[in-house]
């Protein structure tokens, strides 16, 4: 029996073990078709979906080449019904190609009649099709592609999508590489998406998702949309366009709130789009307004779901997702990737770590015991507001104190959920608060003094857990959350992970109550971390020096 | 010569050696010895042991069989020799048919009479250069035997004419209609004479051509249907005639002609002569002398090898899982016998596997006697012998013994029974008496079709190629084979016999009867335990393989398994650990056992996980106690500890003011009493914390201590000393009479049956009193017959009729004395 690392399960996970030699070999040969689950320090797990194998598919991997890989890297017998089922699954894959058709425009096409006669016969598939052709080819009406693409998915016959891309408005972008140059991964991301059509490149907080999206536009070479989930990510992205391309101030437009530009390179806040009007979405247009070559959905697992019906209706542009987590707390992974389009990219954190690219970080839980009276308080209080009662504890305040104190002269974060405690924490360590009602010049204000040093320590709610770079910052003290939110854990950690000029390590503090739902929260969120190997140590708060 | 004293001159003619192959091949013969050739001659002309006989025969000697029995038919009974068999039979020659004539002769299926009376072949065309060969003519019962329709041909038309009702009138008229197209036919006075010339005619090639011109268009494809299966469903079969024209329907035209028979409103029949006519004026097109040519496809003996072990793997793996303590056993059954659907998807969601799965699981370990039933509380619970079997290769040996011998079709479950209901697992619905045979076929057969194909690569089987084979073998149990195959692949798939549909070398040792050499390649092909696991900081530790049982019985106290498949991943939490705890572990034993068998440093925050868990275990602590002392006076505490009498009542020291004791209130209070203290008694109030009493005065009746018995008489309960008496005697009369109030319901029912059962035994009648769907009670003198799965058989003499009454209905049974066996 051969000595692989890869051990295949029959609930379809396949477990890596990464100190083995052909760990890597394994890695890279199974990554077309398997999707990441869990990276923890000595076995990575990944999972075969159908939609895994028909991206390998799409990507043009047939089953033999899948089942050559899974038979020469398995220790262990691979479960025959499992090979099967990949078989039968891949060969789904393309039975139904979307073409362009001089004569009728859009049509569905298929080589296996008895497909084409089920999916016809699906109630829900019915009214997206035009009149019928002939035996194998039916008209699309080519407003519908996406649902019809998305609807084929669920039913099990996804469509081989040959109809292409319509070109949009050319415009001329170049990136400027003086002084910086486009790591390799950021390069290989691009390049995959590119090759790919459409997709989401994965990478970790401040592993440069910006520059990747910097890549694709001047490989697309064409006017774009970029969507962001608010207005202070939109401007770093302008500024971080203006550094980095050839774009200037003018080229540049942004559509928000505040100001409503459209120009060859837009940015629009998800909010703006989703605003509601009378029933209507008044600023939806801007996705039609102009001929984009090229949408990018910064942060595609906040993405809102209208958007997503609206996406549906995109299919023809290409399409960019950029994420840290694919992890959605909604579970509509699946929508993701049917709409905007398969993972382009991935890469473990540690990966993209061990090479220097992001700051390695230390993750500590410190649990404190809450004394009697709160316990009491705790236990009697209505389960509504448990979470509450536990997560903003006075005990924590003291801790936070003391934390501050250790790592006084660094760039320190404070982060939570609950409004009193952050204005509480901001009194006692003399730290601006920035909150929901803090207005984005306050906040561009105060972001900037912490990025110049001006200030060392920063009291922010949940409007920090996205898109904001601060690149100095070291040290972080999370004191409560959303609830088990794994991604707002992940995008917390995120804030710390730009390199530090000194090759610092990066201190990441959660503070969490003992035996309450506070430490069952605080177990649930950092599963996501352990899972991309990034390991807790758990202190006692009584044993925390000063 | 009656033809069964033939027979028995025949075989005592018959040498020794020919008579010992007779009687191995057909073994039912001596069982049990018969004692003279006339008794040996008779039994193997009874239809039983010909259809067991039967069922042995291969393709070619059946259907040599069926033409000698359709052919002698022809001759009048005087016989056919191989000559005329050959024409009937697609042209096949007598050095072929020859020896299956002889094997027949062998299996005293066939005789040939010494003395050579060679029918006439009707059509004399075949027979003119040929010598007259020796004549066979078939046994006795051979006919009945084999079924109205030998050779898959309908009856003859005079047989028809018999028996169907009003078919005479209808083939007079036929008659008529065949002659006005020219055909000469003899007279047809009455209805058997019409079918006499009827079939004449359609065995004749020229007349035959002549029907089939003046046949509308269509009716040659129906003929040609029907050739296969003589007997066919049409819409209005049995119409009211035939009205000649151009737009006659094909059916309406062949029953004008006599061509097919009607059989009731929607069935037709094919007759014999015509079906013969159809084919070519043969029986059969060709004799089938050899086996179908397998469609093998050719597997990678890598594939074939990878898919065996694995399934090898996996089925130990569920079989390990379903029979492990702390596992999903016991398994209930039902009343009705079986395990229920909803007992099933239980076991489904602990074993995490396909539903199909779960069934099979519980047949292939009760098959092999690691599950047992209880019959005590009718649930299926480990017997044992899985731990006995001790390693992997011992539990696969006793898997594929127990599989071998497995009275039972494990497929079926699920299935529908002829009466509609869905079978269960473990119900006696599945079970097959002859499944052990048709699986030991099934590996012949593989082995056979393995070694027929050639090329590199290892021969694919599928169910329809095997099934062939088989079918070829043993043509009569072709329905048999096509039921049962495609589970018994599946099954042995499970077992590692075959592997993506090749026969894999372990069942090649199986089919050898070599098991134990099996066994020990099951072992090589299995990877070796591993003793070690990775333990990660997402707190989860992964056994990179099969896990040594007894590390992983550890493991399994501290963390909960995940996942399918040859790894399992086991996750630890603060619940998960409990049981260790439990067990008695602490948070050093914990970790050293971790510490032994992981191949990683531990993660911070598993060890901090386990000694948090382990330093607050027990902070509230419960056991329990008879009773309980607490007091101020710590000395009081001492001197009763310090009291011989105190261990007996099994007291303990909680904390200095606190004492429980094993034994009840009143005997810790008579005991401390005894030791000059004046205990008083506390109830526990509502709110829990009971304010301390003031002692009471020691004369004071203890409120605690039960009233003592009561003298006077009141209440359900009380009995008198005649009562008991009266209940001592009926006692002692034996346990005939279930007198009315015992126990509980439970007892009564078990009294009950204990009594029916008696009843059955001894034939006697009993008085039953149950209580109808009105819930009225309901008394009747029956007799028992059986008591089986909750119902009773009862015959009710009166109304002359059987009769089933539900066990839980029963409320009393009374044997009735003196009329036993009447």
């Amino acid at each position: 029996m051969a000595d692989g690392p890869l051990i295949v399960q029959s609930d379809k996970t396949l477990l890596l073990e990464v100190d083995h030699p052909q760990a890597d070999e394994a890695r890279h040969a199974i990554a077309p078709f398997a999707e990441l689950e869990r990276a923890p320090e000595h076995v990575h797990s990944y999972r075969l979906t159908p939609l895994g194998l028909w991206n390998a598919r799409a990507a043009g991997l047939d089953a033999e080449q899948v089942l050559d890989t899974l038979l020469s890297y398995s220790r262990f017998p691979v479960p025959h019904a499992l090979l099967i089922d990949i078989e039968d699954t891949m060969s789904r894959y393309g039975r139904l190609r979307l073409e362009k058709d001089p004569q009728h425009g859009l049509v569905l096409r298929t080589t296996d009649y008895p497909v084409l006669e089920e999916v016809l016969h699906a109630r829900k598939i019915a009214p997206l099709l035009g009149p019928r052709i002939d035996g194998e080819t039916v008209v699309v009406h080519s407003s519908q592609r996406g649902q019809l693409k998305q609807l084929l998915l669920k039913l099990g016959w996804p469509a081989e999508d040959l109809a292409g891309y319509v070109d949009g408005t050319p415009h001329p972008i170049a990136l400027t590489e003086d002084g910086w140059s486009l790591r390799p991964y950021q390069k290989l991301a691009a390049d995959s998406f590119f090759s790919g059509g459409s997709g989401v490149v994965v990478l970790p907080c401040g592993a440069g998702k910006t520059i990747v999206g910097a890549a694709a536009m001047a490989t697309s070479q064409t006017t774009t949309l970029i969507l962001v989930t608010n207005t202070v990510s939109a401007r770093q992205w302008k500024d971080e366009l203006l550094k980095r391309t050839s774009l200037t101030e003018s080229d540049i437009g942004e559509y928000s709130g505040a100001v409503k530009e459209v120009r060859p390179v837009t940015i629009a806040t998800y909010q703006v789009l989703t605003t509601r009007r009378g029933g209507l979405y008044p600023h939806l247009e801007l996705l039609d307004k102009n001929d984009w070559g090229l949408i990018v959905y910064d942060e595609v697992h906040l993405l809102p779901a209208p958007i997503f019906k609206m996406t549906a209706d995109l299919q023809a542009r290409r399409r960019l997702g950029l994420t840290a987590t694919l992890v959605r707390e909604d579970g509509r992974e699946g929508e993701v990737f049917s709409l905007i389009g398969p993972k382009r990219y991935d890469a473990p954190w540690k990966d993209i770590e061990s090479q220097g690219y992001i700051a390695p970080a230390d993750c500590v839980e410190v649990r404190v015991d809450l004394p009697r009276d709160e316990r009491v308080a705790y236990a009697m209080a209505e389960d509504g507001d448990k979470y509450r009662l536990c997560a903003t504890s006075d005990t924590k305040s003291g801790v936070v104190e003391k934390l501050a104190a250790a790592h006084k002269g660094e760039q320190l974060l404070v982060i939570g959920q609950y409004l009193d405690q952050l204005d509480d924490l901001g009194e006692r360590l003399h730290a601006p608060v920035i909150k929901g009602d803090t207005s984005v010049k306050e906040r561009q204000r105060l972001f900037a003094a912490f990025r110049s040093g001006e200030i060392s320590t920063l009291v922010v709610s949940k409007v920090a857990n996205f898109s904001i770079d601060l690149p100095e910052a070291s040290v972080a003290i999370q004191v409560s959350g959303s609830f088990g939110s794994r991604q707002e854990e992940a995008q917390r950690l995120g804030r710390l992970l730009r390199p530090k000029a000194d090759g610092r390590a990066a201190r990441f503090y959660t503070v969490v109550a003992r035996d309450t739902l506070d430490q069952d929260f605080a177990a649930k969120r950092q599963r996501f971390l352990a899972e991309q190997g990034y390991a807790y140590r758990i202190l006692d708060a009584a044993g925390l020096p000063g | 010569m009656s033809a069964i004293r033939a027979l028995a001159d025949e075989l005592a003619a018959r040498s020794d050696s020919d008579l010992r192959s007779l009687l191995s091949a057909r073994p039912d013969l001596s069982l049990p010895p018969v004692p003279d050739f006339p008794a040996l001659a008779a039994r193997a002309s009874t239809r039983a042991s010909l259809q067991r006989a039967l069922e042995n025969l291969t393709e070619p000697q059946l259907q040599v069989l069926e033409a000698v029995l359709i052919a002698a038919e022809d001759t009048g009974g005087t016989g056919v020799d191989a000559a005329t068999l050959g024409a009937v039979l697609g042209g096949a020659e007598p050095p072929v048919l020859e020896p299956v004539l002889a094997q027949l002769t062998a299996r005293a299926l066939l005789q040939a009479p010494p003395v050579s009376q060679v029918g006439k072949p009707k059509d004399g065309a075949t027979n003119g250069s040929t010598p007259a060969g020796t004549c066979y003519v078939p046994v006795g019962a051979l006919a009945e035997a084999l079924g109205p329709y030998p050779a898959g041909l309908g009856r003859p038309l005079e047989t028809l004419v018999r028996v169907l009702p009003g078919f005479g009138g209808q083939l007079l008229e036929a008659a008529g209609r065949v002659r006005s197209l020219g055909i000469a036919l003899g007279p047809t006075p009455d209805p058997e004479a019409a079918a006499h010339e009827l079939s004449g005619a359609v065995g004749r090639p020229t007349d035959w051509n002549v029907l089939l011109a003046a046949a509308p268009t269509g009716a040659a494809e129906l003929l040609e249907r029907l050739a296969g299966a003589p007997v066919g469903v049409v819409p209005a079969a049995a119409r009211a005639g035939y009205r000649p024209g151009p737009a006659a329907a094909p059916v309406d035209w062949l029953l004008g002609h006599g061509l097919l028979a009607p059989l009731d409103i929607a069935h037709v029949e094919l007759p014999r002569s015509v079906g013969r006519a159809v084919r070519g004026h043969r029986i059969a097109a060709s004799l089938q002398a050899a086996p179908p040519d397998p469609d093998l496809r050719p597997v990678r003996p890598a594939v074939r090898d990878n898919a065996a072990h694995s399934a090898v793997a996996e089925t130990l793996r569920l079989v390990d899982a379903l029979l492990a303590p702390g596992g999903p056993t016991p398994v209930a059954t039902l009343r009705s016998g079986g395990v229920g659907v909803r007992e099933v998807k239980r076991l489904t969601e602990a074993l995490q596997v396909e539903p199909a799965a779960t069934p099979w699981l519980l047949e292939l370990a009760a098959g092999a006697g690691l599950l047992g039933l209880d019959v005590d509380d009718s649930r299926w619970k480990p017997t044992g012998a899985a731990a006995a079997a001790g390693d992997r290769e011992a539990l696969w040996l006793a898997l594929a013994d127990g599989w071998l011998d497995l009275e039972r079709a494990p497929a079926m479950v699920g299935t529908r029974s002829p009466d509609g209901a869905t079978i269960n697992a473990l119900a006696a619905e599945a079970s097959r008496p002859d499944a052990p045979r048709v699986r030991r076929r099934v590996l012949d057969a593989a082995v056979e079709l393995t070694a027929e194909h050639d090329g590199a690569a290892a021969a694919g089987i599928d169910a329809s190629s095997l099934t062939a084979r088989l079918a070829w073998h043993q043509p009569r149990l072709r329905r048999r084979f096509e039921r049962l195959v495609p589970g018994i692949l599946a099954e042995a798939e499970a077992l590692g016999l075959f592997g993506g549909g090749a026969l894999t070398p372990i069942g090649e040792l199986v089919q050898q009867d070599r098991l134990p050499e099996a066994a020990a390649a099951v072992r090589e092909a299995l990877p070796a335990p591993v003793s070690h696991f990775v333990v990660q900081a997402d707190l989860t530790a992964v056994a990179p393989g099969y896990l040594d049982p007894a590390v992983a019985r550890e493991l399994l106290l501290l963390a909960a398994p995940e996942g399918r498949g040859p790894a399992t991943t086991y996750r630890f939490s603060p619940a998960s650990i409990r049981p260790a705890l439990d067990a008695g572990q602490d948070a050093k034993s914990i970790l050293a056992f971790l510490t032994r068998h992981s191949a990683t440093d531990l993660p911070q925050a598993l060890t901090y996980l386990v000694e948090d868990t382990a330093a607050r275990y027990g902070a509230l602590r419960v056991g329990s106690a008879g009773s309980y002392l607490r007091t101020d006076d710590d000395a009081a505490v001492e001197a009763l500890l310090a009291d011989p009498r105190a261990a007996a009542l099994g007291v303990v020291k909680l904390a200095p003011t606190v004492v429980a004791a094993r034994a009840g209130a009143d005997e810790l209070t008579a005991l401390l009493r005894d030791l000059g203290y004046t205990p008083a008694p506390e109830h526990p109030t509502p709110s829990g914390s009971a304010p301390p009493q003031a002692p009471a005065p020691p004369s004071a009746p203890s409120p605690a201590l039960p009233a003592g018995p009561a003298r006077t008489r009141s209440g359900p309960w009380s009995i008198t000393e005649e009562e008991i008496a009266a209940q001592v005697v009926s006692l002692r009369a034996g346990a005939r009479q279930a007198s009315g109030r015992v126990a509980g319901p439970e007892g009564e029912t078990l009294l009950g049956l204990e009594t029916l059962r008696t009843a059955i035994r001894q034939r006697s009648p009993v008085r039953l009193g149950t209580a109808d769907s009105q819930g009225n009670a309901v008394r009747q003198v029956l007799v028992p017959l059986s008591v089986s799965g909750g119902r009773v058989r009862v015959f009710d003499p009166v109304r002359q009729v059987e009769k089933v009454v539900s066990v839980h209905r029963v409320m009393d049974v009374e044997i009735i004395e003196g009329t036993s066996d009447g």
